[in-house]
């Protein structure tokens, strides 16, 4: 229970000692509304707020789950190929190194819907870290296990199913993990360039029309929606995690170290 | 290696013995067919069933999988569905006393009982050779004698020809029927020793004369052919 209890106890901590700063200091709303003032103006615009978020985490959960089946399925492919794996990993890399906001003005030309060019952005951020961590793992079947199906004339995609996709689980785990947050980062990060604009609208929207109206403390209702949203995303992925790898691999032990 | 040549019958079980580096686990992987001699040639029996099946140093289970996963795979490998395969995976779990253990993942078991699956995955084929490469190496003493006595059991039972490696002169006199010893650089078979004792054998035979006669020839061979490499030129 201790280790439950500890990092809730920081978190009331520091939002009790904000809350002090800015009522002691006399901090004007508009510079730093206090945790209380936001949590009224959240509870205030929950109704609007709410759709902008449910627009949001729909780019993200549907970014996460294309960088997934994109991910997984070109490492697969590169597994199977080494030649496909050496011509085409470097353009993943290239994906991967080119800031994300400074390409996402030109796909916000190339493609027509706003929907779908945020949902590009959002999903070249998050494939890269599940593909190569699945790369990895598809190539980190032990040896022993190796010689196994080979004497027992496993077919290759017999290796693939029973052999590398399960050796690839943990690090696939991993690749999510990291791909969670950054399916939400890049979906907000995109969003960002587009500006506010098209009827249906997200939280960077929101955030930046209030930014114009000097709304801080609508400011920070949005982006307290996005913090519970990341927590969210990352807790999910946890428990999946402990669900999937929990009976038998060391990373979900119980074991103390 | 050069000049290996050696055969194992049916209901025959050969050890081969050595120091590590000697090359017993190049003839084991040889004899498997997962490494191909630079020349000459191995032949092994294709019949009902699985014809080969190899034992490990490690267990080698996948550790995603259930016992009763692990021991299936042979059979799953040759295209056979879980009800199809039930009856004789329980079996083969059965010969090796892992029955009420089927669910189990192999953390959750110990170093024998680990063996135990491996070999029950092994046995799952009825396989006409049997390849074990030290597979008792790390297991204590009581734990691999258990095991030395029940293998001799499933080897007679299922007429299988066994072919063994090991470092443990005690183990190859207890198991064998005969013992290859063999000498490192270039690897080759120095010598040749047979255990002519009826099986099945009694854990009382690891206490009778004739038991450490047999150990006091092998380690001499053994003693013989790493004095011959040690006076030899690199």
């Amino acid at each position: 229970m201790k280790h439950r209890l500890l990092p809730v106890a920081v978190l009331v901590g520091l939002l009790l000692g904000w809350e002090l700063l800015v009522r002691g200091a006399g901090i004007p709303a508009y510079t730093l509304p206090a945790p209380s003032l936001v949590l009224q103006t959240l509870a205030a615009n929950f109704g609007s707020l709410a759709g902008s978020w449910w627009y949001t985490l729909k780019i993200t959960v549907a970014a996460l789950l294309l960088a997934c089946a994109g991910g997984v399925l070109i490492a697969a492919v590169f597994a199977l190929s080494p030649t496909l794996e050496r011509g085409f990993f470097p353009v993943a890399v290239v994906l991967q190194v080119t800031p994300i906001v400074a390409v996402a003005p030109l796909i916000l030309i190339y493609v027509d819907s706003t929907t779908s060019a945020l949902l590009l952005c959002a999903w070249i951020v998050a494939f890269f870290p599940i593909l190569s961590n699945t790369v990895i793992g598809l190539r980190a079947a032990e040896a022993n296990l190796r010689d196994l199906f080979r004497l027992y004339r496993a077919s290759p995609w017999q290796r693939l199913a029973l052999l590398r996709l399960p050796s690839a689980l943990p690090y696939f785990m991993a690749g999510l993990k990291v791909s969670g947050g950054l399916s939400l980062i890049g979906a907000v990060t995109a969003e960002m360039v587009a500006g506010a604009a098209g009827r249906e609208t997200g939280l960077a929207s929101r955030i930046l029309e209030a930014s114009f109206r000097t709304e801080t403390p609508k400011m920070f209702a949005a982006l307290t929606l996005l913090v519970a949203t990341g927590v969210l995303i990352h807790a999910g992925l946890n428990l999946l995690s402990r669900w999937v790898l929990g009976p038998w691999h060391a990373s979900e032990s119980s074991r103390p170290d | 290696m050069r000049g290996i040549s050696l055969h194992v019958g049916p209901g025959e079980f050969v050890s081969l013995l050595g120091a590590s580096g000697c090359g017993k686990s190049t003839v084991l992987r040889l004899a498997a067919g997962l490494e191909a001699p630079s020349s000459g040639t191995v032949t092994v029996p294709h019949g009902a069933g699985g014809d080969v099946a190899f034992v490990f140093q490690e267990p080698t289970l996948m550790p995603w999988a259930s016992v009763f996963d692990n021991v299936w795979l042979p059979l799953r490998l040759a295209g056979q569905r879980r009800a199809a395969a039930s009856a004789r995976v329980q079996e083969a779990l059965a010969t090796v006393g892992l029955s009420t253990f089927a669910e189990a993942y192999p953390a959750q078991l110990s170093g024998g009982m680990k063996m135990r699956a491996s070999i029950a995955r092994a046995l799952v084929t009825r396989p006409q050779v049997l390849l074990m490469d030290e597979p008792f190496a790390a297991l204590d003493d009581l734990t691999r004698s258990r095991l030395n006595a029940d293998l001799l059991a499933w080897w007679a039972a299922q007429r299988l020809a066994a072919l063994f490696v090991t470092h443990n002169i005690a183990e190859a006199v207890f198991l064998s029927s005969r013992v290859l010893v063999m000498a490192p650089r270039p690897g080759r078979v120095v010598a040749e020793h047979a255990i002519d004792e009826p099986y099945p054998r009694q854990p009382s035979f690891r206490s009778s004369p004739r038991y450490v006669e047999h150990c006091r020839v092998l380690a001499e061979a053994l003693e013989a052919a790493h004095e011959a490499v040690a006076a030899a030129p690199p």
